[in-house]
């Protein structure tokens, strides 16, 4: 009788700790995914800052962050009184914005109402007009929410020159077709993450919209 | 502050996602990865359980409790209720930004002018760009446009009030020293120069204060036709384009005209936002209306005209993005823009359409010119043999970083269509690559179903991630061998193209085809297009250009009609010794798409010309057809057919770098030819100069670019997706700690009782 009663109890503590072993794990996986997100955010910075460098020095040449690297460094943002500091990459592949925030090319936007002129785009690997930066609103843009009205930050451009932007306008827009409207003249830059801030479910289906003037071109 | 609110919203989430009340704020989309650990675990456990009625009590308790932790938390969190306040203000969710469309520049373009002749396939175009300097300084201005990839450039004219100055043709250096000496002595000068295959240069010196000055170029084309239908498309700005990296060297020396010694100073920095690009060209971004009947009201404006003589019975003209007006006078149409000007911010593309019956199937065009003999003959061979080939298909699919997003999707529909066409008897791999090349099969397999399932798979599974080597997997896919002289071969190449060793690539296609066919799907919204076609053409099938994902099915299908139905292969047109035709090399003809061969003869030989176009049907069997060209005198001079044959012979040239012949072999024979042509090529600019001085020595110049408008819709930006699911992952991992906790504990107590 109390053998039969020993063996329950043992089975059932195999079953809880085997319940509790996946639920650990299963916990454990979550926060190493969590982290490793940051850990890309944060640690690719270091190794881009150092690409960044070279390619200032270069006077503007194309320095890869390391050898496989899809994307490299065009630029570099800070908002001193938010203490953000980042090296904006080329692109906005998922690949990139895992690394940093990144400017979307005028060759990358699209043209609906036309039929495909396969003409126009040629062979290629240069920016031509960067005025639109996206950034993941968990890490690099997550400043982004703190921007207000009139705020100031600065961009410095592969030639080393400084340029002053403000905020002028704060908005949140739905993308139709994950596309978004954006009519910037050559004074303006345009910051774009997604919102909700808060949202923990992906997709999210809206984006904010910072929208900012130049100032001045020196610092 | 913010990690709490973002805590609040996971909780929230949580529990909208299990009694199905959503906050009105927001539309969520389950999140795909394994969410379920916790909910699916409780059931179980509680089978195992001898007394669910304390436990249930227990995990009463534990919810009451987050949900009193919410309830404290929404009540500390006024940020919330701002947010939402702040959504309401702006509404609709457009994006209407202010201060569009202010340039630094002075506005230098007035308007285009153009006058189309077409004759049967023969494009005669008259440009005139007229310019208007605004200011009261000597101006110089420059002004990149477009012209139709197959223009054949032959002239330059300045128009200053009833002055008008030839171009006349030189090598670039030439041409160039010629302007910068016309530019320093004050005298009035217009370059043209060719900076890509179809992206040209002007420069125009000495523009008085206030003055007009109009530049009028000449250029010829074939119209296309496929399909049944005869495309007439002219460009009016583009897409901006992207430099390879290895270029930008290059590049900045051409871009530096006034000194071409010193490189380093960036033109117009400053008055482009932060753009540093040396190559940039100014766009403007339109608020005007698109057309008007005054040219005064919109942005570059432009007048198109068309004369067109079919020479055949037409059912419909057709304008794609303009309205036009058509209107018949003997036998010829008279076409218009309905409304007079257009803003030069998309192509102006004219289609027309025999009636039936008349649906040519072979023409011919001549041109006597200085005593030579030019012609331009156009075929379409019979399509209806659709024979039952078995195919050897190998897909190569690029999953570089570059591919994330929506492009990777978009791929990866793309070949799930295009696997699950194929019949049990075609063989078939599919090869992945990104910084490695992974392949589905060691070797083809038959498209069975099990074959085809872990090919399913196996393309399901695909992630974007890593560099772009590309070399290894187009190896890869060029050395596999069926062993099967049957079946036809083909390789399906789907990418984005994002590549700078574009010449490598291509040379390797040519060097290793053999009787493979490749073609290309280019993917996303600005691809390499110029690679993609290039290698479609030196692997002899065709190119797609899927877009947007919901172009996939369409633009596949098109395809599949290609790839299923060659109607003709290995075409070899032989001709007799006197005859100079080009191009040389016939790929294959698809289904609907006729040959097009320009000829020139030595007018010595005095015979008829016959030559014989032989070519196989996809079941092999010999499609043979001669053709004769009798020599008798012509009954109708086709103007331009001469600088089409030398615009192809040239195009065949250029292609020969890509084959491997050294560019300094190459180079000579291109400059003879346009020179001998007056042909604008990558060697040989349009200069002229007038000879009177107008600006007085002493008096400065400066310097202004004419910026385009930027391309219809191009204001829409694709936004990637920038959340991750870092929150989540966090709120995740903590939950289920303390949920174990608590099973634990509450487990523990279980067995103390």
């Amino acid at each position: 009788m109390s053998k039969h009663v020993f063996t329950q109890v043992s089975q059932s503590s195999h079953v809880k700790y085997a319940v509790l072993a996946v639920i650990f794990s299963a916990s454990l996986i979550n926060l190493s995914k969590a982290i490793w997100i940051d850990a890309k955010a944060y640690l690719a910075q270091q190794l881009i800052a150092s690409a960044w460098e070279e390619t200032l020095e270069s006077g503007g040449n194309v320095h890869k962050p390391w050898s496989w690297s899809d994307t490299w460094p065009i630029a570099r943002l800070q908002v001193p009184h938010l203490n953000v500091d980042w090296i904006v990459l080329e692109g906005t592949s998922g690949q990139a914005l895992a690394f940093g925030p990144g400017g979307i090319t005028t060759n990358k936007i699209s043209n609906k109402s036309m039929a495909p002129t396969h003409s126009y785009h040629f062979a290629g690997a240069n920016i031509n007009e960067t005025r639109v930066i996206a950034g993941h609103k968990d890490t690099h843009f997550s400043f982004l929410e703190d921007l207000k009205h009139s705020d100031v930050l600065q961009i410095q451009t592969k030639d080393g020159a400084w340029h002053k932007y403000t905020v002028t306008k704060l908005e949140i827009t739905e993308p139709i077709d994950q596309k978004i409207s954006i009519n910037t003249s050559v004074n303006e830059l345009t910051l774009v993450t997604c919102y909700p801030f808060q949202a923990t479910v992906t997709p999210s289906k809206l984006r904010y919209v910072v929208t900012l003037k130049k100032i001045s071109n020196h610092a | 502050m913010r990690t709490t609110l973002k805590w609040i919203h996971v909780f929230i989430q949580l529990i909208s996602r299990n009694s199905n009340v959503r906050p009105s704020n927001y539309t969520y989309i389950h999140y795909q990865q394994p969410l379920g650990y916790k909910p699916k675990k409780i059931p179980k456990e509680r089978l195992l359980d001898s007394r669910p009625r304390k436990k249930r009590f227990e995990y009463a308790i534990v919810s009451a409790f987050i949900i009193a932790l919410i309830a404290l938390l929404l009540v500390l969190a006024p940020k919330i209720a701002n947010a939402s306040a702040f959504e309401q203000s702006t509404g609709s969710g457009d994006l209407l930004f202010n201060g569009a469309g202010k340039n630094n520049q002075p506005a230098l373009h007035l308007k285009s002018e153009v006058s189309v002749d077409i004759s049967g396939m023969i494009a005669t175009t008259r440009l005139q760009q007229t310019f208007k300097n605004p200011t009261n300084d000597w101006l110089e201005g420059t002004y990149v446009f477009p012209l139709p990839d197959n223009a054949s450039v032959t002239d330059m004219t300045i128009i200053i009030s009833d002055r008008k100055i030839k171009a006349e043709i030189k090598e670039k250096h030439i041409a160039k020293e010629i302007y910068l000496q016309a530019k320093s002595e004050g005298k009035k000068a217009a370059l043209v120069e060719q900076k890509r295959a179809n992206v040209f240069k002007q420069h125009i010196a000495n523009i008085s204060p206030q003055e007009e000055i109009t530049v009028e170029l000449t250029f010829y084309q074939t119209v296309k036709y496929d399909n049944g239908y005869f495309e007439y498309r002219l460009p009016t700005t583009m897409t901006p384009r992207y430099t390879p990296k290895d270029n930008t060297h290059s590049r900045q020396k051409n871009q530096n005209l006034e000194n071409p010694e010193t490189q380093s100073t960036a033109i117009h920095l400053g008055t482009q936002g932060w753009n540093n690009d040396l190559s940039a060209i100014p766009f403007i971004q339109s608020h005007k209306p698109s057309e008007s009947d005054r040219s005064s009201e919109v942005d570059n404006p432009i007048k198109i005209e068309i004369q067109l003589d079919p020479g055949l019975e037409l059912a419909d003209i057709t304008g794609l993005y303009h309205d036009i007006k058509a209107e018949r006078k003997n036998g010829s149409y008279q076409i218009s823009t309905d409304k007079t000007w257009q803003s030069m911010n998309r192509d102006f593309v004219i289609t027309w359409l025999p009636a039936t019956g008349s649906k040519p199937e072979v023409a011919l065009f001549k041109e006597s010119i200085a005593g030579e003999n030019y012609g331009l003959i156009v075929l379409l061979p019979p399509t209806e043999q659709t024979t039952d080939v078995n195919r050897s298909v190998t897909f190569i699919i690029d999953t570089s970083g570059s591919m994330g997003g929506t492009s990777i999707n978009q791929a990866k529909s793309a070949l799930m269509l295009a696997l699950k066409r194929l019949s049990p008897k075609d063989t078939f791999n599919v090869i992945e690559f990104n910084s490695n090349t992974r392949s589905l099969f060691s070797s083809p397999r038959y498209a069975e179903s099990g074959n085809l399932n872990s090919a399913f798979t196996f393309v399901n599974s695909l992630r974007a991630g890593g560099g772009t080597e590309m070399k290894p997997a187009l190896n890869a896919a060029l050395q596999s061998n069926s062993h099967d002289e049957n079946l036809l071969e083909q390789i399906v190449f789907i990418t984005d193209g994002s590549v700078t060793n574009e010449q490598d690539l291509l040379q390797l296609i040519h060097n290793k085809l053999g009787n493979k066919r490749l073609f290309t799907v280019s993917i996303g919204s600005a691809p390499n297009s110029y690679f993609m076609n290039k290698a479609s053409q030196f692997g002899r099938g065709t190119s797609v250009h899927i877009g947007d994902i919901a172009e996939v099915h369409n633009k596949m299908q098109d395809l599949f009609v290609k790839l299923e139905n060659a109607t003709l292969q290995s075409i070899t047109v032989d001709w007799p010794n006197h005859i100079d035709a080009w191009p040389k090399k016939i790929g294959d003809l698809y289904r609907n798409e006729p040959l097009v061969i320009a000829y020139k003869e030595n007018t010595a030989v005095q015979s008829d010309i016959t030559s014989n176009i032989h070519g196989f049907f996809g079941d092999g069997t010999l499609w043979q057809q001669t053709l004769t060209i009798s020599n008798a005198s012509t009954s109708k001079n086709n103007k331009g057919i001469s600088k089409i044959w030398a615009r192809k012979k040239i195009d065949a040239l250029m292609d020969k770098i890509i084959s491997g012949e050294p560019e300094d072999s190459i180079k000579p024979q291109v400059v003879e030819i346009a020179l001998q042509h007056s042909l604008l090529s990558k060697y040989t600019s349009l200069v002229a100069v007038e000879e009177e001085i107008s600006r007085p020595l002493g008096e400065s110049t400066a310097h202004a670019n004419v910026p385009l408008v930027s391309p219809l819709g191009q204001t829409l930006i694709t936004t990637p997706q920038t959340d991750t699911p870092k929150t989540l992952h966090l709120i995740l991992s903590i939950l289920l700690f303390v949920f174990g906790l608590m099973f634990h504990r509450l487990h523990r107590g279980a067995h103390n009782v």
